[in-house]
Order: C-alpha cells, then structure tokens, then sequence
C-alpha cells in the first residue's frame, strides 16, 4: 500500500478518465463531420499519440508531487527532525495536490483539441466547413472538457488522497505541528464546482449550436457554391477540351454539391449526370435560365434556403460560351448520428456528474461522518477516554471544525485526567483522614481522661471512651446536648457548691477561656460514688481565629482526691495528737523551772533545752494543723474590722528580731487603714512572711514594711521588703506551693518546711486579698499583700 | 496574789497531762478532784460539786460535749467550765458548749493558772 500510492492515485484517476478520454475523440469528429473513414483513422491516430504524451506528463508530475507521501508512508514510525519535516511536506502535498493538480489536468484537456484542429485543416483542407471559425470551435469544445475534467479530477483526487492527509495529519499533532498547506473553503469550491456544472454542458452545447450554425449558414453555402464555380470557372478558361471540363467538374463535386458546366441558355454540358441531378429539382432549371440571362456571374439562394446556385459565364474563346455551374445542397442532417452523439453526451453527462457528485460528496461527506462519529460517542459514553482524534481530510471548514472537535476532546480528556486525579487525591485525602480519624479514636478511647467535645453550639461532637465511663453512659449514643444531665448527674465543686452551667469547663473555653487542672466533683445519684474530675480545656479555633467549638479533658482524680484528703486527716489527727504530749514536755518543764528553786545549773539548762526542743514541735504541729486545715477546707476565718497599723505593729513586735536586723514600718498614707480580716491570720500571715525575711537577711540589715492604700480599688498593702539573698530566677515559679523550698540545696538553705509562703497566701486569699512578691537574687526581695478596706 | 481556794475538777484523759493541772492548781491552793472522760466527771460533779471545771473535750466513753450536755441537764446551776483543747478552733469548740473560757494545748502552766483565776466566780 505504502509503496503504490502514486500507482493506485494515478491508476484510478487516469482510469476513470480514460472512459471520457475515448468518448470524447468521437464527440469530436462528429463536431468537424469527419465521417470518412480514410479521414478519421489519422485524426484518431494524432489524438491517441497526443493522449498518451499528455498522460505520461500528468502521470508524472502526479508522482512528483506525491514523492513526499511516498516518503513518508516509508518512513513511518521514525522520531526525528527529518521525520518532522518529512511529514511536514508529506501533509503539503496531500493538501495541496487536489487543488493544484486539477488545475493542470483540466487546462490540458483544454488545449488538447488545438493541435488536433491544427493539424485537421491542414490535411483536410478541402472539408469545407473546417475552413470557417474551426479555431473557435475547438476553444470551446476545449472549455467544456477543462470544466468537466476539473470538478472530476479534483473530486477523485481530494476523494483519495483524503484519508492519507487525515494519516499525516495525526501524524503532525501528535507531534504538536500545525497543519501546512493552502486553505481552499468548502464555499469556493462549491463555486468552483458549481462553475464547473454549468460552463461543461453550456458550452458544449454552445459548440454543437455553433457548428451548426456553421454548417447551415446561408451565407456559407452560398459562397462555398461561389468558391466552387470560380474554381471551375479558371478551369474553363485555361482549356476548351471537354474532358478537362469533366475531370474538373468531377474532382470538384463534393457529395453536397453539383459541380457542372452548361450553356448559357442552362443545358449541361458535362458531366452527363449532372443532368439527372438537375431534372430532378423542378424549378431549378428555369430560374437558372432567369439568372443567366440578368448577370453573367452570381450566386443565388434557392428561397427554400436548401440550395445555393453560383454560375460563373465564361468569355468563351474556344467554342460556344459555357457556364460554370454549382450547386450546393445543404448536407442532409445525419439523424443516426446525431442521435448517437446526444446519446454519448447523455452518458457522459450521467456517468461524470454523478462521480464528480459522488466523489466530492464522498470527500465531504467522509470528513463530517467523522466528526460526527466521534461527538455521537462523547455524547452517548459523556466520556472522552480512549477517543481518537479526527484525521484532517481538507483544509476546509471541516478540516477546522475536525481540528477544532479535536482540540475540544484533547480540553476535555485533559479536564478529565484533572477530575481524576483531584478524585484520586481526594481519596487519598480521605482515606489518610479516615485512617487518623481511627488512629486518632483509638488512642482517644484508650486513654485514661475523658476527652469531651463540643461544637459551637455547644452540642457534644465527641466523647471517648474514658468519657463515657465518667459519665457512667453506656454509649455515644446517650450523648446529649447536656450529658451531665442525660446522666443524671450533677456536677459540683469541691465545696460542694454545684456547678451552674456555664460554669463547665466546656462551656467556658467555648467562651474562649483556657482552662488547666480544674477540680471538680461529679456526684451521681445513681451510684452514690462521686467522682474527683481534675479537667482541662481550651477552645478549637478556625483558620480564621474564630472559635468552632471547645475540647475538654476531665481525669478521674477520685483515688489521689481520696488518698489526699487520707493524708490531709492523717496530718491534721496526728497533730492533734501531738498537741498533749507536746503539752505535757512543756508544762512540766516550765512548771518544774519555775516552782523548784533547788535546780542545779545543769539541771535548769537542760529544763530549758526540753522546752525549747517542745516548742519547735509545737512550732511543726502548728505549721502541720494549718496545713491540714486549708487543705481540707476547713479553716474557718472570722473578718472583722481590724487596724491594720496596730496589727503590724503587733506583728512585728512579735517576732523574734535579733539584734542584727531593724524592722522599719513606713506609711505612705497617713489616714488609718482599717482592714476587714481575720487578725489573728492575718498576723499569721504577716509574721510569716516577716520571718522569712529575717531569715533570708542573714547578715542582718533593714527590713521594711510598707503600709499604702488603694481607695479605688478598695484595698488595703502592706510589702515586706529585706535586703537579703533573694531568689534565683529560676527558682521563683513555684514560691506559693505547698513544701516548696527555694532555697534547697543551696548556701542559703536555713531550714524550714516550705510551708510559712504557702499558708501566707491561703490566709490572704481567703480574705479577699491577694498576695505576691518581686526579688532579684543577691538584692533582696519584696512581698506584699493586700486585704479589703473595711 | 492569793485567792480563796476553790474545788476544781480536771477532766482530762490522759494522766499525765490531768496530773500537771492539778499540780499546778493545787500549787496555788485549789482542791482538784480529776476525772478521766465524760462519765467519770458526771459521777465526780455528783460527789464534790466544783466551783469550777476543765474540760477536755476529746475523751473516751463520753466526750466533753455529751459531758456538758448531761451535766446542764441534772444541774440547775452549774459551775462555769473552761475548755482545754488541742482543736485548732478551741475558741468556737468552747462557745459551742457554752463555756467561760478557753485553753489552748499545749498550753503554758502561768497562762493556765492565770486563766484559772481570771474566771474564778466572785462571791
């Protein structure tokens, strides 16, 4: 196949040529009525010569111009530049040939017919008719072949060459060239072809009308008679010998006309059979004789217009005077043969119109059927996967809308690879969510805390499995809009006061607060068990900031809550204890060093040493009955309204001020500051803070008590400062804990519980002031507290 | 500065401690009888009839509340009562029971003796 493109193009086109190619050399000797056969054999003899000259040329420089599609048919599947540019001219070719290979072909036919009419009249002279306008003839007979051959030969070639421009034209997208070659619209070649329809026919009868004309002008066979009879007429002159008469009038006679010599008074001389001609026309004799006997040398019209007479009067030398003589009938219409040449002209009219129809509409048609192939499957599939694209068969307005469906399927199948491969991610997506979600369940519901959460609505979202427990549900699906209640719970704090509900952890970090170790209890009716819940929460913000929901994490803390409170009571029963042994070392020691006068030295000092070793018992049993008590919650304060400067001056004249330091109170107000607290804790909690600034000024100094008020703010503050050790940084965090000891482990360690800042700050809290502190370590430190205004 | 001698009655159940306070008082001339717990002190208010008593209030067989609430009960008039008491809030513990007076333990024997007279009834 690859190798006979050419053979095969040429082969059916030349081939459905040749069958107009032989009808038309007999159109065309009927045209000149070359009916002879002597005659016609030479003329069929130049056409055939002609014929075979012209389609050797044609055929080759058809191959010429489709060398490149040869080439590139061969050379398919190769990957190069050369390929590229190979397919290049290979789709040029295949485009452009149906338009310019037409063209050649059609204006050979239409000079095919000039050297044939050439040559005709040159050998053919004597054929009367070919002397008269036979060059306009053949030109026209010349158009009509150009305008039937045109419209066919490009519809056969566009018909095969098609499918291959379709081939390369793939071929070219596939590597992202666009398509060269010359652009011809569907509109100009209906023109064309419609031109094509209209001139064939037109002037084919034109030529036939012509030529008949020709052959029945009047004027014509009036001078071809006049011809004839000058002719004669010199014969007649140059010799008087009767038979040179004859053989004159003889060669001169043509099948349509009499050629003859006779009197002047109309008789025939020779030849003898002219006689039987004439006698056989009545009415011609007489008129002759008329005619002879007005002008020595005329031509006349037979009035039936069938017939010219031309006589010529001889001056007559030699014998009697003698008239030459021509009689020139109209040829008798060969009815057969016309009737065989509109019969020719039928059939080629019905064979080339309907192939040149079937051809282009094939060419036309194929292109569209395409198209429409491939948009019906989008349509029915709504897929484009695995759709071809449309091979380009014209640079036309369906090449463009092919190339422009092409494009469409390569937009969409792009857009689908897109959709799919968004999906596939998506799923991806989903299927890591899905798989995190889980993850994330499973490490949820396997932890120790109840993780709650809640939308914005405050609707529960999610509970784990820890938080189903706490709540003592069975499952999610008892997880309301409010789960304590759905419980039956009731949620408390550790005072016992119960929790309102926007109280709840949840519900206040979906207000935006953050909320760490809070104690709460859940007491449940049901189980008369209630539950320690030490719970943390915070809000969940969008990407905008805005709060979408909360998270909650509540722990069981029951077991510490329960063991805490068994050491707080074992604390608080133990020093209780403690209290009347420590009693007992006491009041007998100070009883037997007051009362016995006897005491030896020794004695005395050792009395002493008892006490004072009981006392620092005391002093613990105190700290730890304190402890207890604000641990278990059941310091009970009495605030009344108490001078805070005398308190102070109490205080400080109470504490054991070695004679290193100064305790210095300084008022930056001088109204008297009245304090609504308890006086004995707050000289408690003053002493100790005193105490530990005597403690931590070991080389002694000033200690300052500041005394100032805030009227607005309602409160009373009093600062003690020293100019101490301080405390590191990095040890303040802690300061207020319970046990906490900054100084562990340092030069500065002088003992103690961790206990005086702790209950300093539980005693002032608890009296609606606040307490904290500023130090620099190796410069001192300052704590101040403050307490209501009475 | 000597004052009339008054019949005291310790309730205290540790010895020790009941010894020391009424050492201390009868150093100073007072007539201690001492009780053990609650019940002791009810049989002991029955035989002496104090002029005043120390009441301890954490005591086995019966504690120095029930002992209150028993002795106001069988007696019309009764002798005023001082708590000694090792509870952190001795002060509420003695208005709760109705008493004169607190002491705090441990307690220091001058403070007890001064307690002692301040709440000595005038005749």
């Amino acid at each position: 196949m690859a190798r006979s493109l050419t053979a095969r193009v040429a082969a059916i086109a030349f081939g459905v040529e040749l069958v107009f190619a032989m009808a038309i050399p007999l159109a065309y000797l009927h045209l000149f009525a070359i009916e002879r056969g002597e005659d016609r054999a030479p003329v069929l003899a130049i056409i055939a010569a002609l014929y075979v000259v012209r389609t050797a040329a044609l055929i080759g420089y058809l191959a010429w111009l489709l060398r490149p599609i040869d080439r590139w048919l061969a050379a398919s599947g190769s990957s190069s530049q050369a390929a590229a540019d190979l397919a290049r001219s290979a789709a040029r070719a295949a485009y452009d040939t149906p338009l310019l290979f037409p063209i050649v072909w059609a204006t050979s036919w239409l000079l095919f017919y000039l050297p044939v009419t050439a040559s005709l009249q040159r050998w053919l002279a004597d054929q009367i008719p070919l002397s008269a306008r036979a060059g306009e003839a053949t030109v026209l007979f010349g158009l009509s072949c150009f305008a039937a051959a045109l419209p066919l030969s490009y519809a056969i070639l566009s018909w095969l060459l098609g499918p291959v421009a379709g081939r390369i034209s793939l071929s070219l997208r596939e590597r992202g060239l666009p398509l060269p070659g010359r652009r011809l619209s569907v509109r100009a070649r209906l023109v064309v072809l419609s031109l094509s329809l209209i001139t064939a026919p037109t002037s084919w009868m034109g030529v036939h009308a012509y030529m008949s004309q020709v052959w029945t002008a009047q004027r014509d066979l009036a001078a071809r008679a006049g011809l004839l009879a000058d002719a004669l007429a010199r014969e007649l002159e140059r010799s008087a010998d009767r038979a040179v008469w004859e053989a004159a009038a003889r060669s001169l006679s043509t099948p349509l006309d009499l050629v003859a010599v006779a009197t002047t008074d109309g008789a025939i001389v020779v030849p003898s059979d002219a006689e039987r001609e004439l006698a056989a026309a009545p009415g011609l004799r007489p008129r002759l004789a008329r005619a002879l006997s007005r002008a020595p040398a005329d031509a006349v019209l037979d009035p039936s217009a069938q017939r010219a007479l031309a006589y010529r009067s001889t001056p007559s030398g030699a014998g009697s005077p003698a008239v030459a003589l021509v009689i020139s009938r109209q040829p008798v219409r060969d009815r057969a043969g016309e009737l065989l040449t509109l019969l020719l002209f039928a059939l080629i009219s019905l064979s080339w119109a309907p192939i040149c129809a079937a051809f282009l509409a094939g060419s036309i048609a194929r292109p569209l059927g395409r198209i429409r192939a491939v948009v019906t499957r989008i349509v029915a599939r709504g897929d484009v996967d695995r759709l071809g694209r449309i091979p380009i068969f014209h640079r036309d307005e369906l090449g463009e809308l092919a190339q422009g469906v092409n494009e469409m399927i390569d937009r969409l199948q792009a857009s689908a690879e897109r959709i799919r491969r968004y999906g596939a991610d998506r799923e991806q997506a989903l299927a890591v969510a899905a798989r995190r979600a889980a993850e994330l369940d499973a490490v949820l519901d396997n932890m120790v805390e109840g993780v709650f959460a809640c939308d914005r609505s405050g609707a529960i979202t999610h509970m784990n499995a820890a938080g189903l427990r706490l709540l003592e549900l069975s499952s999610a699906g008892a997880v309301s809009r409010a789960p304590m209640e759905a419980g039956g719970l009731a949620a408390v704090h550790p005072d016992g006061r119960p929790f309102s509900p926007a109280e709840l952890p949840l519900l206040r970090a979906l207000a935006g607060e953050v909320i760490v170790e809070e104690d709460g209890v859940l007491e449940n009716p049901g189980s008369h068990r209630p539950v320690f819940l030490r719970s943390s929460a915070a809000p969940i913000r969008d990407a905008t900031g805005a709060i979408a929901g909360a998270v909650a994490v509540a722990r069981d803390v029951t077991e510490v809550a329960e063991f805490d409170r068994l050491k707080d009571e074992f604390i608080r029963v133990a020093a209780h204890e403690l209290k009347t042994p420590v009693a007992i070392l006491k009041g007998y020691a100070r009883t037997l060093m007051r009362t016995d006068q006897m005491l030896s030295v020794r004695s005395r000092r050792m009395l002493e040493a008892i006490d004072r070793g009981a006392e620092r018992i005391n002093g613990v049993v105190e700290d730890l009955l304190d402890i207890s008590l604000a641990r278990l919650d059941t310091l009970h304060l009495s605030p009344v309204p108490v001078d805070l400067d005398e308190l102070v001056r109490a205080t400080v004249a109470g504490v054991g001020a070695s004679e290193l330091h100064r305790v210095v109170i300084r008022r930056e107000d001088p109204a008297p500051l009245t304090v609504r607290a308890d006086s004995a804790r707050t000289r408690q909690a003053l002493g100790n803070l005193l105490n530990n600034a005597l403690k931590y000024s070991p080389g002694g100094g000033t200690i300052e008590v500041v005394l100032s008020s805030d009227r607005v703010r309602g409160e009373a503050q009093a600062s003690v400062r020293d100019y101490g050790v301080g405390i590191p940084t990095n040890r303040q965090g802690g300061i207020f804990r319970l046990f906490y000891r900054a100084h562990t482990d340092t030069p500065h360690d002088y003992g103690g519980m961790g206990v005086g800042l702790f209950m300093a700050k539980e005693l002032i809290k608890r009296q609606g002031g606040r307490i904290w502190f500023e130090s620099r370590e190796g410069e001192g430190s300052i704590f101040s507290f403050t307490l209501p205004l009475a | 500065m000597q004052t009339a001698s008054l019949k005291v009655l310790v309730v205290e159940d540790d010895p020790d401690l009941a010894a020391l306070e009424a050492e201390l008082l009868e150093e100073h001339g007072h007539h201690v009888e001492v009780a053990y717990n609650g019940r002791e002190a009810l049989a002991a208010v029955e035989r002496v009839a104090p002029d005043l008593i120390l009441l301890d209030m954490k005591m086995p067989v019966m504690s120095g509340r029930e002992f209150v609430e028993e002795y106001r009960r069988a007696q019309p008039s009764p002798a005023p009562i001082v708590v000694v008491t090792a509870a952190d809030d001795a002060q509420v513990r003695a208005a709760e029971v109705g008493a004169s007076g607190w002491i705090a333990k441990p307690f220091d024997p001058d403070a007890l003796v001064a307690n002692v007279m301040r709440l000595i009834p005038r005749p």
